[in-house]
């Protein structure tokens, strides 16, 4: 099963397919926090794959999908911030925020690492791929929670404690999360994949996407994920940016 | 439709999927287990619960690409036959063409059967009753009906009764090959 032997005819789209990946990457509109992101994974995990340097490796993928991560971890934190200070978040934000969660990172996203990732570098890592694997199950059923609530009666203080709770442990949990597998699992399958896998796994994981989301997939997401954020009036990346910091 | 861009050729001349890690036995025994609040379900032969999914009603495989990985299916090397034991019934158990890995995916009253990536040890069944993928996952009475029932207590707006049970760092289930799953 782990052969590396490849049909040399399933390989003929190949560029097709890299032109789509391109588009993917450079044409989402309002990937901001994310394209430091990307550069910074393209730094560490770029390839010389001869499919030409278009085609994105695994780990600079798996990146950028951490970066629509981010920015909706930042939408739940500022929910969660909402909540805390007494205002009631706008629930559609809340829910549109899970289900993108729930289908793009926990459903597809995840799926790719543990079908294609984990299991080249568990020998490895081995407890630091259970504990991200047990990571990825609490966060199903936190999606489901979250969904549950923001659902539910937001007037009421237990409901809107119990959102702020989940939303506060889905964060805690998943920035240290997405921050181990950049920093640790990532570069551990670089190092322990042969190029020509690592080619192949970089057109699976396009194919895949495209299958599923279509060809403009990373952009619909994140025309979806700058939805949630103008509901939360987070949407402008300046609002981040400290007053100018005076040193005496 | 499922991509098979990384194929090789197996020995009895089948097309497997070379990318996907997920290994191909030649035996495999389908048994029973009992899991706190399910009873008495489906398992593979080292105790790791197997579910169904709704959506290949009509014995179809519609857990494909990146849900293979969550839910990776139960195979078998073509060709070959599962094995029963516990309360499963033979002639119950079959097999259908898995388009993710090219070998066969073992059913079970017609469902294709799969484990749980975040099953880490016998005895439990994180996946029960997730809504996963576009549809909800069960694990399976030997009778062939699903079982619907969430063993986790209902987490209501009360923030004490989420679970947040410190990680488990039991080790991995192994997936043997040529010798049972």
């Amino acid at each position: 099963m782990t052969d590396d032997t490849a049909d040399e005819s399933d390989r003929t789209d190949a560029p097709r397919r890299a032109v789509n990946r391109r588009t993917l990457l450079i044409g989402g509109a309002g990937l901001v926090v994310g394209a430091g992101i990307t550069e910074a994974a393209t730094a560490l995990t770029s390839t010389s794959s001869n499919l030409g340097p278009a085609v994105p490796s695994p780990g600079e993928d798996l990146m950028t999908e951490h970066g629509v991560l981010k920015r909706l971890l930042l939408a739940y934190q500022e929910a969660s911030t909402q909540l805390a200070a007494g205002h009631t978040p706008p629930a559609a934000a809340i829910s549109d925020a899970a289900q993108i969660i729930a289908d793009f990172v926990e459903g597809f996203h995840e799926g790719l690492e543990e079908a294609y990732v984990f299991p080249r570098v568990r020998d490895q890592h081995a407890t630091l791929v259970q504990t991200l694997l047990i990571q990825h199950d609490r966060g199903r059923h936190l999606t489901t929670a979250i969904s549950a609530a923001a659902a539910g009666d937001l007037t009421k203080p237990a409901t809107r404690t119990a959102l702020g709770r989940y939303l506060d442990l889905f964060v805690r949990m998943y920035a240290p999360h997405e921050a181990w597998e950049d920093t640790v699992i990532f570069p551990a399958l670089r190092d322990a994949t042969p190029q020509r896998t690592l080619n192949e796994l970089a057109e699976r994981f396009s194919e895949l996407q495209n299958q599923q989301y279509g060809d403009a997939a990373l952009s619909q997401m994140l025309d979806r994920v700058e939805s949630v954020e103008q509901q939360l009036g987070i949407s402008d990346l300046a609002t981040f940016t400290p007053p100018e910091v005076y040193t005496s | 439709m499922v991509v098979l861009l990384s194929a090789c050729r197996s020995s009895n001349g089948a097309k497997s999927d070379a990318l996907l890690m997920i290994p191909i036995p030649t035996r495999v025994t389908v048994t029973t287990g009992t899991v706190p609040g399910l009873g008495t379900i489906l398992t593979d032969s080292t105790g790791h619960s197997l579910y169904m999914f709704p959506p290949d009603a009509g014995s179809q495989v519609h857990c494909t690409g990146a849900c293979a990985g969550t839910w990776p299916p139960l195979v078998i090397q073509a060709g070959h036959k599962p094995r029963a034991g516990g309360q499963v019934n033979t002639a119950d158990l079959g097999t259908l063409a898995d388009p993710n890995t090219g070998a066969d995916v073992i059913t079970y009253g017609g469902y294709p059967l799969y484990r749980y990536a975040s099953d880490l040890t016998a005895g439990v069944a994180n996946g029960q009753d997730l809504f996963s993928d576009g549809g909800p996952w069960y694990v399976l009475h030997p009778n062939m009906q699903p079982v619907t029932v969430n063993p986790a207590p209902t987490i209501t707006p009360t923030p004490a009764t989420i679970p947040i049970a410190p990680p488990s760092l039991a080790p991995p289930p192994t997936l043997s090959t040529g010798s049972g799953s």
